[in-house]
């Protein structure tokens, strides 16, 4: 049992979806209570993976028995064990703190439910698998959920973002594909591992920059980085608040997390960093969507769109984080996203609760709602707080090492001394 | 370089390397839809060309010359025998590419079940007549 938990994390909450869809059909309508019962034992799980990488370290899962390179597996990594450990907490606190009440106005509770299991298992394979091409379909699992799940309420709007969405992504994910089309050609291989002896030998080859490049292209679209956000806001902006409440704190960091993984374990560092154009250029665009995201905030009329476009800028700073290329910049992108996945998870929350209470979420509706519900505004500022980087909240942690890290790095330098001539 | 020596060297890169030049129009031609197109039905057709696309180029890549299907054939007796790689396509990528077909058919469903939902609610699939509507409903 314990040996065979890596592969147990994907196929128990894709199990319990189907029962959940079952129920459909059924009298008896336990799906609630399937889904919590799956995400808890995916807590569970995943606590347990994480004690392990820290006793024994980094373990392999070879699906079917079959070894290596010929066949799939899954490595259980220190960051991805603790990636995995935020994302099942942060889905079941989801699952547990979203009134039951908004989702019973959907069409159909229990397709929702199983829906919502099978995004949680295509973010949790995609976090520990080791083979490029499975990590494709756990992708496209993921989305596809999303997909669906956007368009669940009675919002119009929300089908037609959907839509929009589902262009955008599709692009990503294919050109992840094909970026992973690239790699196979030239080394034969799909295994992580496997790949990543075969490439250090072919370093300056076109068909691995081009690889490199198209792989990073398709995962920029996904995680809604600055020139490709547009489908961000829309489709977190416009539907029922409980729904997005789901999503919105998990996808795009696990689209990070998947840049890391692929960038730091596939590529290796020295590559990354000796390609020329792609570092700067790179800098120059995290730090105009930043500004450009932060901006956009302030104009929107709803909390959730404005919460969407504040996503937008956090992912800049984890991309630039990671792209600064100095060890501190890349332990404050990784404390980003971790950070990330709680504080978007509050603020959320906290806008789904409102939109319950008043059915509305617009800034100027919210007068007087510290008396009403003290809690929940309560928690809405410790989120703002966190967010912010203020002292005692876990924010601050992440904004002091990226501006730490930012002080040393190159483009600070231009920029102290642009400062000094003028 | 004179004339005659280019085309020699344009119809050489294109004829050896035919594969790619397919699947980059096909591309091409499929992103093209996706983002020129104002129709929903016309931008899905798009999006079906472009993962098509990706999928001929797995395809192509497993294909060899003079090379038949991936099945060993034992002669009676014999169980086991060297295989000459050479004589049998790579079947690698054809079978990766049987479960992108099934994820890019399941994309597909989605997209159609989205497009009948909007025409449900807005009476048409034209994107200008949708943005039209959703303009009217937040001005007043």
């Amino acid at each position: 049992m314990i040996a065979h938990l890596p592969v147990l994390l994907v196929v128990v909450p894709v199990v319990c979806a189907c029962l959940c869809a079952i129920t459909e059909f059924t009298r008896w309508k336990p799906y609630v209570f399937i889904a919590g019962v799956a995400m808890a034992f995916v807590f569970a799980a995943s606590i347990a993976c994480l004690l392990q990488t820290i006793y024994t370290g980094p373990f392999l899962y070879d699906m079917g028995g079959w070894k290596g390179p010929i066949g799939i597996v899954f490595y259980v990594d220190e960051l991805g064990s603790l990636m995995l450990v935020f994302v099942s907490g942060v889905s079941l606190f989801n699952l547990i703190a979203t009134p039951l009440s908004e989702v019973r106005k959907l069409e159909h509770p229990a397709v929702f439910y199983a829906l919502y299991l099978m995004f949680a298992a295509g973010l949790l394979g995609i976090l520990i698998t080791a083979d490029l091409f499975n990590l494709y379909v756990l992708l496209e699992i993921a989305s596809l959920t999303v997909y669906a799940m956007i368009a669940a309420g009675r919002e119009r709007r929300a089908t037609f973002a959907s839509l929009n969405y589902l262009f955008i992504g599709s692009i990503g994910a294919s050109l992840y594909l094909l970026g992973v089309g690239y790699i196979y050609l030239i080394t034969g291989s799909l295994n992580m591992f496997d790949v990543l002896t075969k490439i250090s030998n072919i370093h300056n080859s076109q068909t691995i920059y081009l690889a490199f490049a198209i792989c990073m292209l398709g995962l920029f679209v996904k995680m809604a980085q600055f020139p490709f956000h547009t489908w961000l806001p829309r489709a977190y902006g416009h539907n029922q608040a409980s729904i997005t409440t789901l999503m919105a704190p998990l996808s795009t960091k696990v689209m990070v997390y998947v840049m890391i993984h692929l960038t730091l374990n596939v590529f290796t560092l020295e590559y990354d960093f000796g390609l020329p154009f792609f570092k700067s250029a790179l800098t120059w665009l995290v730090a105009a969507g930043i500004v450009f995201a932060s901006v956009m905030a302030l104009y929107q009329k709803t909390l959730r769109s404005m919460f969407a476009f504040i996503i937008v800028a956090k992912v800049g700073y984890m991309v630039g984080g990671f792209w600064c290329n100095n060890p501190m910049s890349m332990a404050g992108a990784i404390l980003h996203m971790l950070n990330d996945v709680l504080m978007t998870a509050v603020l959320f929350l906290c806008a789904s609760i409102i939109y319950a209470a008043l059915q509305s979420d617009r800034p100027q509706d919210l007068k007087q709602l510290f008396v009403k519900m003290p809690v929940t505004m309560g928690c809405l500022v410790v989120g703002a707080l966190a967010v912010i980087g203020v002292p005692p909240f876990c924010g601050f942690s992440a904004s002091s090492t990226s501006f730490r890290a930012l002080s040393k790095a190159a483009i600070t330098k231009w920029w102290r001394r642009w400062f000094s001539q003028a | 370089m004179e004339y005659t020596e280019l085309v020699n060297t344009v119809s050489l890169s294109v004829g050896a390397r035919y594969n790619y030049w397919a699947f980059v129009i096909l591309l091409c031609v499929g992103l093209y839809g996706m983002i020129a197109k104002r129709n929903i039905i016309k931008k899905i057709i798009g999006m079906s060309i472009f993962q098509t696309s990706i999928i001929f180029l797995f395809i192509s890549m497993g294909i060899k010359k003079n090379a038949t299907i991936p099945i060993l054939e034992h002669t009676e007796g014999a169980a086991q025998h060297a295989v000459d790689v050479a004589a049998y396509m790579n079947p690698l990528p054809h079978v990766l590419m049987l479960t992108a077909i099934v994820v890019s058919v399941a994309t597909l469903g989605v997209a159609l079940a989205l497009a009948i939902r909007l025409y449900n609610s807005y009476g048409t699939l034209e994107e200008d007549e949708i943005l039209e509507q959703v303009r009217q409903k937040e001005s007043p």
